[in-house]
Formats: structure tokens, sequence, C-alpha cells
């Protein structure tokens, strides 16, 4: 039965959700429908006519209260009936996780305004210095019972995947973990479903669900990209999923002394979220050829030309919005940076070509 | 009980000295004065709060273009919007149409007083009203309006707890604040003039059991109420601190937790929709007993579920939050009252409906009003079962199909529910008909134009269009064609919808001026504020009434009149 | 006032403040509430290392004048009752809680040297707020009172008239039972908050 105009459903207990969303249907719309019928039926009837008068039913007498209170024992019936299947398909996605020899980890981070997904590496333990994170791209291998925690950095977001019929709202402070299984490979869309800011609107991101063999080579490749710290150097300290930091990459891991490099605190801090490195237009403008681009930019409502050099790139990550390109919301939030993180990404930015 | 008092036979008020203008219309301290105060801003309101509405839904039809009588829209001021629209709807529409307005009017001269218990004090809640609407728009136009929703959950609402509080330049988040919290004690002051004028002032011989059930309603709602608003006033003093004093009770960075806000905001949000409903409910019952020519139906049974209602909108709250990060275990619980309160609210459809059963119905304005009321409310009633299951709201949350059924709860009930009472009462209050053909249109346009929204706007949500989203262009899954054209359709619902209030304006104001002049009781009913002149004088009743039966004698077999007035001996 | 009403049960001021009150609880108890989650999820944590400790001692004292302002005003309703003298006891119960008031408002000044702030920790944004709260619905129940001394100075004859008249018009019924909430509520804030 499948009648709903919901979008695909690619989740195992997509399948159940469904099913309770079509009983429901079924349910309430036939009640509204002889509800609606009988008020219409009603009033088309006992229209006033001339010489007729009104009967008085003022319905204090149980003779006449049947006919409220028997309708309502089959509502209370439905509801139960409603209320029970509820219970189960509840229990099912929120409360147990299903028993399996393996899972995939992911740790997601919601942030003003991408969404930050952290994989294990190849220890298998999140919150150690070989986890990688990819930006606004959930990889996950189909028909594999994917556990996942969820973070916010700054303020509440949603997590939010309509054709796994899964969503969970992210809270700065907590972990709270969750899990699907995904049936069908595919690209599929995530949403943030929490007001979270001007860039609410535009806090995409997609899950990708591939086949085994082409996750294992995805993760394989990315894990290999990780920079390890050398032998010798002070090991970095766990990070329970749990622990309410704000780091989630590769950056906290490294010793005190050591800065994490620009190219990694690009994507820990999110920035490749709204701004691309192959020219692209996403949220903001391309990082591909920053430096010593012309570009035309509204301070204070008043249009002009800049030429983008060092203090240009310092401005626009210190005060976002002081200068915003044409073309462009005046959306991007205030990232807290220490200085050393802040020269190492203006460094980092001027080189690229 | 105590002993009865010998009856004055004239009205004590004649003896006032003349008033000033002043005195009389603005700083007055009777009940209709300020009942059509409380009316009056409510109306204007109204007007705010759609014009917004009419600039983010024809920005949701036709994105990034200019819009007529605006401009363009970004980002941060559609979330303004939407943050409004709500707030005002619900704070500066719904509560001092229905419960203020009304409440003022209706309480008095149904019960056969001559005015509130403490009417100075009721003065002061006018204008403590009038200051927080004067705070509320001030809010919107100062630097840092709220924009996190009217849920204004932190921390977004808290400015993202920024290292330097910023606190001019957020000032308008923390009026907004304010304007809630002055609201808040306006509504106060006047539950508490209905709840002691109800118990204390009835006219002799009117027991509980004989008041129109918009009394009742009124006090249930005003008692529901003043129990809920409590936590919110102080988790909004908490939002308000650690907006401007770094105090971090929502902070997790400091130990605080966003959730507590939810906690506070919802604890006090789902009774206030009750306390929204109960008396739209009694007001249209009213009508349909009156225009219907029979007994409400089941009048105590109606009573007791509303009571009911009262006690278990306390305990549904958290379905709010099904995914906010509760305890999975308290959502079971809370799924399961929350499926339980549809209960007493489908005896008061079922009542309402088996009162139209062998009657003699007349389709006026009013009454055609009030059964749209019902005929709409049951498809938000429904439709709250879905929201009530919690796996449901796993998909729904968040997403237009909850907008379209609260959408199909408040506004069959403030809208539809409103003007039902404002046609009814209109002649009695105003002491002129109003022009029923121009009623009519106004009745079908509205209802053609609401419908027109928020049914698509069912099927959108089904399909996952979630919501306080700017511009749906980023989301190629909800650019469908179907789904884009919804949106227009909507939003050319919303159009018609405007357009419809015009003939209303037009009759309310004409209809005062140039209306046929209208008698005491011209829908022949039988509670006491059709005793009354219309309108009524200062202190309501040349001769106080006494109470000889319940509200809703009408057609009693025997009799040669089809209604039997409370206050009359035989 | 409309005078053909037979005598209702409790006076209007009376009812109208005891609904009132009913919001207050709450307003309270929310405070409260949120007040002993947040202890009891910070553990062993409680009170944050750093923080100076709340003065037990010295405002079990300073209660101890709230208290008897609590007592003064039973016996000033009794006076009340009975007709007999009541300003003396009004002015006690007046002085007392500005007594507790002042000397609430001195610990406080010390606290605050000490370095106890509302931002210095949730714990003092939690002190400051509720027992901030309590002393503004004090100071209001010390300016309720003086109204009441004030409505006896200009209107002497009304400690003369039928019980049932005095209960409908003077403020004191009222404003007595605001101040018995003032009353005790602290003993639940100091149970609550100080130990």
């Amino acid at each position: 039965m499948n009648f709903l105009p919901f979008p695909e459903n690619i989740s195992t207990f997509g399948v159940e959700l469904d099913e309770l969303a079509h009983l429901i249907t079924i349910i309430t719309m036939t009640a509204f429908v002889i509800a609606e019928g009988i008020l219409l039926y009603f009033i088309l009837k006992f229209r006033k006519k001339p010489g007729v008068k009104a009967d008085y039913i003022p319905g204090n007498s149980w003779k006449q209260l049947k006919w409220i209170f028997i309708p309502l024992v089959v509502i209370v019936g439905l509801d139960l009936f409603i209320d029970e299947k509820n219970t189960h398909a509840w229990t099912l996605i929120k409360q147990n996780i299903p028993e399996k020899t393996h899972y995939e980890l992911v740790e997601i981070t919601g942030q003003q305004f991408s969404w930050l997904f952290r994989y294990p590496g190849r220890d298998g333990l999140l919150g150690t210095s070989d986890d990688f994170t990819s930006t606004n791209e959930l990889r996950i291998p189909v028909n594999e019972t994917v556990v996942f925690y969820l973070k916010a950095k700054d303020v509440l977001h949603s997590f939010f995947v309509p054709a796994m019929r899964f969503k969970q709202d992210a809270v700065p402070g907590r972990t709270i973990k969750g899990w699907f299984d995904a049936t069908k490979t595919g690209t599929y869309e995530i949403a943030c479903t929490e007001i979270c800011g001007a860039g609410h609107s535009l806090m995409k991101a997609n899950l990708i669900v591939q086949s085994k063999e082409e996750f294992k080579q995805w993760f394989e490749s990315e894990a290999g990209k990780v920079t390890l710290p050398a032998p010798g150097d002070k090991k970095a300290p766990e990070i329970a999923p749990s622990a309410a930091s704000g780091e989630h990459n590769t950056a906290a891991a490294k010793t005190e002394h050591q800065v994490a490099s620009g190219k990694d605190l690009l994507q820990a801090k999110g920035c490749l979220g709204c701004h691309s490195l192959d020219g692209s237009k996403l949220v903001g403008p391309s990082y591909k050829g920053l430096m010593g681009r012309k570009e035309m930019v509204l301070t204070q409502d008043k249009e002009h030309e800049v030429t983008v050099d060092e203090d240009y790139l310092r401005r626009s990550i210190t005060e976002p919005n002081a200068d915003v390109v044409k073309g462009f919301s005046g959306i991007m939030p205030k990232t807290p940076l220490s200085e050393e993180e802040l020269t190492a990404i203006v460094n980092h930015l001027k080189d690229l070509k | 009980m105590a002993t009865e008092v010998k009856q004055h036979s004239v009205s004590p008020h004649n003896h006032h000295s003349e008033l000033s203008f002043w005195r009389k219309y603005i700083f007055s301290t009777d009940h209709k004065v300020i009942g059509m105060q409380y009316l009056l801003t409510g109306l204007i309101m109204v007007f705010v709060g759609g014009f917004f509405a009419y600039v983010f839904r024809m920005q949701l039809a036709f994105p990034g273009q200019g819009i007529p009588l605006y401009g363009k829209l970004d980002a941060n001021a559609y979330n303004m919007m939407i943050t409004m629209h709500g707030t005002i709807m619900i704070f500066w529409v719904a509560m001092p149409l229905l419960v203020a307005a009304f409440g003022n009017l209706l309480i008095p001269t149904m019960i056969g007083a001559d005015d509130m218990a403490f009417p100075t004090l009721n003065m002061i809640s006018y204008w403590v009203f009038f200051i927080s609407t004067v705070v509320l728009i001030l809010s919107m136009v100062l630097p840092g309006p709220m924009a996190a929703g009217w849920t204004a959950y932190p921390p977004l609402s808290a400015n993202g707890y920024p290292a330097q509080i910023d606190f001019w330049g957020s000032i308008g988040g923390s009026l907004w604040i304010l304007a809630v919290a002055l609201e808040f004690v306006a509504f106060l002051i006047g539950g508490i003039n209905f709840l002691v004028t109800t118990f204390n002032m009835r006219a002799p011989g009117m027991k509980l059991m004989d008041m129109p059930i918009t009394v009742w309603m009124m006090n249930i709602a005003v008692l529901v109420f003043m129990f809920s608003v409590g936590p919110l006033v102080a988790g909004a003093v908490m939002l308000l601190f650690d907006r401007s004093f770094g105090t971090g009770f929502y902070n997790p960075a400091v130990g605080g937790d966003p959730i507590l806000f939810q906690h506070f905001f919802w604890f006090f949000g789902h009774p206030e929709v009750y306390v929204i409903l109960l008396p739209g409910l009694g007001m249209v019952a009213e009508v349909i007993a009156t225009m219907a020519r029979k007994p409400l139906f089941g009048y105590k049974a109606i009573i007791y579920a509303s009571i009911i209602s009262g006690f278990l909108s306390f305990i549904v709250w958290a379905h709010h939050q099904f995914i906010a990060g509760i305890d999975p275990r308290m959502a079971v619980f809370f799924s399961f009252t929350t499926i339980m309160i549809s209960v007493p609210f489908a005896v008061w459809m079922f009542a309402a409906i088996a009162t139209l059963w062998k009657a003699s119905i007349t389709l006026n304005t009013p009454m055609l009003f009030a059964l749209g009321f019902i005929g709409e409310f049951l498809l938000g009633g429904v439709t709250g079962i879905y929201l009530g299951a919690s796996a449901f709201d796993i998909y729904a949350h968040d997403n237009y199909f909850v907008v379209a059924h609260f959408h199909y709860a408040l506004i069959p009930d403030v809208f539809f529910g409103g003007l039902a009472a404002i046609y009814f009462w209109y002649p009695k209050f105003v002491g002129r008909m109003y022009n029923e053909t121009l009623g009519k249109v106004h009745f079908w346009l509205t209802t053609l134009g609401f419908n027109m929204i928020f049914l698509p706007l069912f099927y959108n949500g089904l399909k996952g269009e979630h919501r306080r989203i700017f511009d749906y262009s980023a989301w190629p899954s909800l650019m469908s064609a179907d789904m884009t054209q919804n949106r227009v359709i909507a939003t050319v619902g919303m159009l018609i919808l405007c357009a419809a209030q015009i003939p209303f304006v037009i009759n309310m104001i004409h209809s005062a001026r140039k209306g046929v002049k209208a008698e005491r009781n011209p829908w022949k009913a039988n509670s006491l504020e059709w005793v009354t002149a219309s309108p009524p004088p200062h202190g309501n009743f040349e001769t106080y009434p006494s109470v000889y039966r319940g509200p809703y004698e009408y057609s009693v077999p025997g009799r040669e009149e089809d209604y039997w007035p409370q206050h009359l001996p035989q | 006032m409309n005078q053909t009403k037979s005598r209702p049960l409790v006076s209007n001021p009376i009812l109208g403040m005891v609904f009132f009150l009913g919001t207050e609880i709450m307003f309270f108890a929310a405070f409260i509430s949120a007040y002993l989650v947040n202890r009891a999820n910070a553990g062993f944590t409680w009170p944050p290392p750093g923080q100076p400790r709340l003065p037990i001692e010295a405002t079990a004292f300073n209660s101890l004048f709230l208290i008897i302002s609590g007592v003064t005003l039973i016996v000033a309703w009794i006076a009340f009752k009975n007709k007999t003298q009541i300003h003396k006891w009004l002015w006690l119960t007046l002085g007392c809680g500005s007594i507790f008031v002042l000397l609430q408002g001195a610990e406080w000044v010390r606290l605050l040297h000490f370095g106890l702030t509302v931002s210095s920790s949730l714990y003092g944004a939690f002190f400051y707020l509720i027992v901030g709260a309590h002393a503004l619905h004090a100071v209001a129940g010390l300016l309720c009172l003086l109204s009441v001394l004030r409505q006896f100075q200009n209107q002497p004859n009304l400690l003369k008239m039928p019980f049932a008249i005095q209960m409908a018009q003077s403020f004191f019924p009222a404003a007595a039972l605001f101040w018995g909430f003032v009353v005790l509520v602290w003993p639940i804030i100091y149970l609550t908050v100080y130990l």
C-alpha cells in the first residue's frame, strides 16, 4: 500500500514508518470523511423550513449521549491501536540499535552552515589521529548498519535524510547516537531541519550510498591521505565521542606546538562547505585563484572594487560580512580561530591557484 | 450559601457625572470599551502579521524576485518575518481577539454583571498590552530582531553565545522577549478578572451549570494559561539574562542546556494552544445552538471533556520535542498522551454535529463561519494524530505537514471562530446590523483562500518539504513541477485570503455608521447579554436579571416561542 | 460596584490573589526545578571549585527576620478580624521584612566582592536569578503593605465596617496573602539553593 506522496524510501525501518503513515491515513481519513459527510448532510437536511420546528434534544441522558460515546469508544480503540503500532516503530528506530557484528561509524557535526562527516580511519576508532573528515558528503555502504554520533558545533541543527526516513536534532554539548541501514545505492539529499541562522536554507549535504566495494575503495583512499603525527611525537589524546569539544578533525589531534595545516583547517572548520576549491560557485565565492583577483564587493551597501590581498583575506574571515562579494548573501558566520590558525589559513589561501 | 440581598431596580451607574472623552473612550474602566480596544488592536495586528505572510509567501512562490509593496527579501529578513508572523498571530491576534476581547465583552454581560470585578485593573491590563505591542514593533525595527522562529530556541536566540555580548546591536531580540513577557502580564491581570468575576458576580439563580458554554471556556482557558505561563516567563528571563548578562543557562560550554529552554517553552506553549482553542469553541457553540434553534447537545459532557482536556494539555508538551534529543522513552509516554488528547475534542466535534440533528438551521454569516470552523478544524484535528505518533514525527517534524496541520487548527479557531463571534455579537456591541451579503462573500472567499493555501502544503510536506527555508532552489528534490506549482497555488490562495478581507473591513466600518439599527435580541437568543440594549450602556442592565434556567432552552416542546430566555420567570 | 449579588463565599480580592499566587508558584517551581536538574547533572562538581560558598549561617539569621514578619502578619490578621489595633503589627511586619531585604542585600554585596557573579558560573547565575526573583517579590510585597497602611490612614472608618465590607474593600487581605507567599516560599528556596 503506497499512495502517500513520500519520496523514495531506501531505509530498512522506513518500510515500517511508511506503513504506519498509511495506516494512520486510512483510519483518520475514514473518520474524517464520515464526520464531514454527516456534518454536511445535517446542514443540508435540517435547514430551516417554514412550519417545521427543531426537536428538543439536550443530550443530557445516556439514551441521547450514547450517540457520542459509542463513536468515542471506537475512536479510543483506534487511537490505542495507532499508538501501539507507533511505539513499535519508534522503539525500533530510536531506542534500539540492531545487533550486528559490524557497524560503519560516522561522527556527524552540524555547524553554521555545513555538515562535517568524520570517519574513524583505519584503526576503526573515532577520535583518533587517523580520522578523516568529509564536508557535506556522507558516503555509506549499502546494506550495512551505519551508527552515527550526532553533534552540533554552534547552535541547534537537525540532521534529516528524507530517503532514510530519519531525523534527529543536533544539540551543542551533546552527542546523540542514531543508526540507519540503506537498501539501495544512489545519491540523496540531507537537510538541516532546525533554523540555524541566515544560511539554514543552504545547509545541504549529500548522502551517497555506494556498493560495499566502492565504499571500501573510497575509504582506503581517504584514510591514506591523512598525515599522521611522526613517530616520537606526543601521541594524540583519545577524544571520546561523548566529549563536548567543538573540534572534530585531525587539527585537534595535533600536539600543542603544532598547528594544523591551512589545508586541514579549511576542511575542519567547514569552510569547504560553502567555498569550493575548483572554481564552482557554491554558497560563497570559490577559493580558486583567489589571491590577486578583482572582486566587486558591497561595503555597507556601497559597491566598489577590491583586489584580493592578505588584508582582505584576514578581514573576510574576522569580519565576514563587512565586504560581501556581489552576487552572494552576507551570511558567513564568524568562525572562532586562534591567531596561528588564521595565519595558517590565510597563507594557504594565498597560494591557491 | 450566603443570603440573598434585595435587588436594586435602578442601575447604580446613572449617578456618574459625565466623563471626559479620555476617561470614556481611551482610559476607560468599562469592560466593553476595553474589550473593543483589544479587538481593534488585534484586528490591526492581524494585518501586520498577515503582511509578513504575504511577503514570505511571495518569496516562496517566486523566489528571488522583487515583491510588490516590499522589494527584495534576503535570508535574514525572511527569518525575522517568519518569527514575527508566528509571534504576532498567536500573541497579538489570537489571544487578544478570542480571549481578551470577547472575554471582556461577554463575561459580565452573559452572567448579568455590571462590569468586571476589578475594573481599574482591567484597564491597566489593556494598557500593559498596548505597551507590549509598541515594544514588539520597536523590536522589529531596532538592530538584531529576533529571527530564530517564534519558538526562539537558544543557542541561536542567544546569538550563539558570542565571546563578547553586543547588547545594543542585538537589542531587537531582547525587546522581543520583553514584549512577550509584558503581554503575559497583561493577560495574567485580565485572567484574574475573568475568574473572580465569574465566581463571584453571577446573577442570582445562575448556577455554574447554567452559564453559557463561552463563560466556561473562557475560565478554563484562563486557568490553563495562568498555570502554564510561569515556566515560560522563567525561561524567557533566563534567555534574556543569557543574551544580556552572560549567564549561560542554555550554554552547553558552561554547563547549561539548550533543551531546558525547549521544555520551558513548550510546557507553556502546548497548553497555550488550548487557551486559544477553548474560547473559540465556546463561542462557535453559542452561534450553532442559536442558529440551529436547538439546545447545545451534551452541554455537561462538553464541560467535563474541556476540563479534562485542560489537565491533559499539561502532559503532552514534549511532542514538540520528539526528536530534539530527549530520552526516547519519554517520547513513548508523550505519544500516548498526545494521541489521547484528541478524545475530548472528538467529544466537542460530535456534540457540535449532534446539535444539528433535527435542527432548524439558519445559514447566515455567523453560522457559516461557525460551521466552517467545525468542518475545517476536523482536518486539523485528525492530522494531529499523525504528528502525535512519534515515529511519523521523525519524518514530519519541521516540515510543511506540521505547518499545514497547525494552520488547519488555528485558522478555523481564530479566523473562522473569531469572525463567527464578531458577526454574531456585532449587533449587540455596535448597535447596528452588519450587511449579510458582504458577510457571505467574506465567508466564501475566506474559505476558498484558506484551503487553497494549506491543502497543497500537506502534499508538499509529505514529499519532504522542510520549513523555515527561504529559497528552495538549492534543493533539487523539492523543485519538481508539482511542488513548485503547489507553492504558487498556496501563494495565490494567500492573495485571495487577503482580498477576502476587503468586504469584511468595508462591512465593519460601513455598517457601524449606516447599518440598520439593531434590536436587543435580533437572533432571539437565550443568554443574558441579549437582554441589554444594543449597544449596552455603562453598567449594562437597566434592571439586573435573575436566572431561572440554562441558556440552551431552544424549541422547548409546548412553548409558543422557540426560545426561552434565561431571565424570564415563565 | 453592583450590590445585587448574594454575598460570595470568597471575597474578590482574596480570590484574585489566590489565582495570581498559583501563577507565581509555577514561576518559582520552574526556576527551582531547573536549578535542581542542573545541580544533579553537574554531579560532584557542585558547587563549582573556585566559586565562593554561600553564607548559610548568615542567611539563616536573616531568615529569622522574615519568619518574624510572617508571625506579626498573622497577628495583624487576627487584629483585622477582631477590629483591634492593627497598625502596630503592620509596621512590625513591614520593618522585619525590610530588615530581611537589607541584610540580604548586604550579603549580596559581599558575594559579589568575593567573585560570585551572574556570569562567573551557572551556580552564581542561578543564585542571583532565584534569590533575586524572591527579592523583587519581597520588595513588591513591602510596597503592598505600605499601600495597606496608607489606605487605613486615608479611610480610618474602614476598620470599623462590617467584616464583609472590609474583606471586599480593604487591600489588606490580598496584600497579606502575597506577603504570606513571600515568607513561605523562602524556606523552600533556602533549602534547595543554599543547602
